[in-house]
């Protein structure tokens, strides 16, 4: 079977956008990038005490 | 709080960035996805192959857009759980149903359908790849009812019940939830500034092409379509609006007030300041331009109702904060003894003033020994920056006008075999393409500036939704998206603008097909 004028393009593409998705899955996912809220830490917010990092500032 | 940029600010803005971004394609898509629907039952119905290059030529405008629009969506939904994270657990069993829906109107139906547009003319019948088409416009135009039903039950929080046990809201009622009042108005009056968009664009697409007499037999057609499309859209878009403005009094009413710049209450009916300074420091409308009763008209539709003043609603925010502490130690008991019946039935009697306890986490960790003075500043927080609601209003509404009247004398001239001749008038809609954008950016603007301090309105203020991240990462992501999405911008831009010179018959090219001879040899 004749190879497609546009596997190179087509597999350049497919890899850079797996490249891209797994960079971002990597940053996504790992340790303290995901804040896992239960309802233990919904009410330290809501009705614990609140000088939390919300604050933190660029400052 | 400091005066510097914190996460809830720079997360404020990074949502309000992209929501804005993905708003640039979502207006067009909605518009222009009918539009090619009723030129090509045009198509069907008569069999004029002009007709159907003007379908051809319009969906390769419409996918370009089409394709920004979904880039630039996915990625706020992936906001709601980095930046938005207690939020997403506090309604996110309501929130998330929507949201799901809208992600399967828009990938499994329109994403389908539109693959079946592209691909199918010349593998699909006629009338086969003409319901492919209306599906890509109703598929469009669902997605967007799920979103704003999620966005709606932000600004109207119903069919949901706060459960004490799992510290969230759940969903009690979905009916109520999806047939919610403020949604569906919202949904109207959206798509409807969708389709305004849409025909605008044709039209000045159009225009472009008569001024410069190329492919007049296409574009004397399209901007038929256009004119009579936009008459009727750009009418039903101040209707709607009129009545999303009649719910919001009931539901929103600061919102008004503050778009109004109402600091207190008049007699009815209430008079619509047409023009004039806002002072949010000093609580007045300098130089106020009134037209009396046209506000108690518009926002109640009646002569004896009144339309609430900021320092009432302030007032009334004050007395909802004592409530909201009621339900705050009724809570703190309950969490403490989950089977502490007395505070339960506190918590029930109180929980719709919840929220306004909570803004007083913005001033003290230790809201139960909130002074006087601070109930009293916390009540103030609930007003939203009235200036830029105040302009952004009346640019919106202004617009919303001006279309009004340049697709009615344009339908005028058209009907009167005139609108080919009136160079004027198709300057006119070059000149016009960018306004309902403006438009619907600034109506973007009001319903959600005007919706602060509330991420849910009256239910969880904004500033306790925000996720617990340093702000150095919502910097570097919104750097990210700031230059991803202004690379993306450049890019549509760049196509739009290539596939409008190209023309009709030009789009076979830019899918990397061959040129359109006989297309082009006809200019």
């Amino acid at each position: 079977m004749a190879r497609h004028p546009l596997v190179p393009e087509i597999t350049l593409a497919l890899a850079l956008k797996f490249i891209v998705i797994a960079g971002a899955a990597l940053f996504v996912f790992s340790p303290g990038q995901r804040p896992k809220i239960d309802s233990i830490s919904m009410q330290s917010r809501l009705i614990g005490d609140f000088p939390d990092s919300t604050r933190s500032s660029l400052r | 709080m400091t005066d510097a940029l914190d996460v809830v600010q720079l997360s404020r803005l990074q949502f309000a960035l992209t929501a804005m971004y993905h708003f640039l394609f979502v207006p067009l898509t909605l518009g222009l996805s009918v539009l090619l629907g009723i030129m090509e039952s045009v198509y069907v119905m008569t069999g004029k192959e002009v007709w159907r290059e003007a379908t051809k030529f319009f969906g390769v405008l419409f996918g370009i857009n089409f394709a920004m629009g979904v880039a630039t969506g996915i990625t706020m939904e992936f906001q709601f759980g980095m930046n938005w994270a207690y939020y997403s657990h506090y309604v996110g069993d309501i929130f998330g149903a929507p949201l799901a829906m809208e992600g399967l109107m828009a990938f499994f139906l329109e994403g389908t359908f539109v693959g079946l547009f592209f691909f199918g003319w010349d593998r699909l019948s006629k009338v086969a790849h003409l319901c492919v088409t209306w599906l890509v416009a109703i598929g469009s135009n669902l997605s967007a009812l799920w979103i704003l039903i999620a966005n709606g039950w932000m600004l109207h929080p119903v069919g949901a019940k706060f459960n004490p046990e799992t510290m969230r809201m759940e969903v009690k009622d979905f009916g109520e939830i999806i047939f919610n009042v403020v949604a569906q108005e919202k949904f109207v009056h959206t798509v409807s500034a969708g389709y305004v968009t849409g025909a605008v664009f044709v039209a000045a697409v159009s225009a472009i092409y008569l001024l410069r007499r190329k492919h007049v037999e296409m574009a004397r057609r399209s901007m038929t379509v256009a004119v009579s499309f936009g008459l009727a859209s750009s009418l039903s878009v101040v209707v709607l609006g009129d009545a999303s403005g009649y719910t919001a009094t009931d539901n929103q009413r600061m919102k008004i007030a503050a778009i109004e710049a109402m600091w207190k209450t008049e007699p009815p009916p209430a008079s619509f300041t047409l023009f004039g300074m806002p002072d949010l420091a000093e609580k007045r409308t300098d130089y106020a331009v009134k037209i009396p009763w046209v506000l108690g008209l518009i926002t109640t539709h009646s002569v004896t109702e009144e339309v609430p003043g900021i320092e009432e609603l302030v007032k009334r925010g004050e007395d909802r904060i004592w409530n909201g502490l009621l339900a705050y130690s009724a809570l703190e008991r309950l969490r403490a003894n989950l089977n502490d019946a007395e505070a339960r039935v506190q918590l029930d009697q109180n929980i719709g003033d919840l929220g306004y306890a909570l803004l007083l986490k913005k001033i003290r960790p230790d809201i139960e020994n909130a002074t006087v003075e601070e109930i009293r500043k916390a009540a103030w927080d609930t007003v939203p920056d009235v200036a830029p609601l105040f302009w952004a209003f009346r640019i919106m509404v202004g617009f919303g006008f001006f279309f009004i009247a340049l697709f009615g004398v344009a339908f005028y001239l058209n009907s009167t075999g005139r609108l080919l001749r009136a160079r004027w008038l198709l300057w006119a809609f070059v000149v016009t393409l960018p306004l309902p954008w403006i438009a619907a950016e600034a109506g973007w603007f009001v319903a959600e500036v005007g919706r602060q301090p509330w991420v849910v309105e009256g239910i969880l203020p904004t500033f306790l939704a925000v996720s617990n991240i340093p702000a150095r990462n919502v910097v570097i992501t919104l750097a990210g998206f700031i230059g991803f999405y202004s690379a993306l911008l450049l890019v549509d831009l760049y196509l739009m603008v290539k596939a409008v010179r190209l023309g009709p018959g030009g789009h076979r090219e830019i899918s990397g097909g061959a040129a359109a001879p006989a297309a082009r040899s006809a200019e």
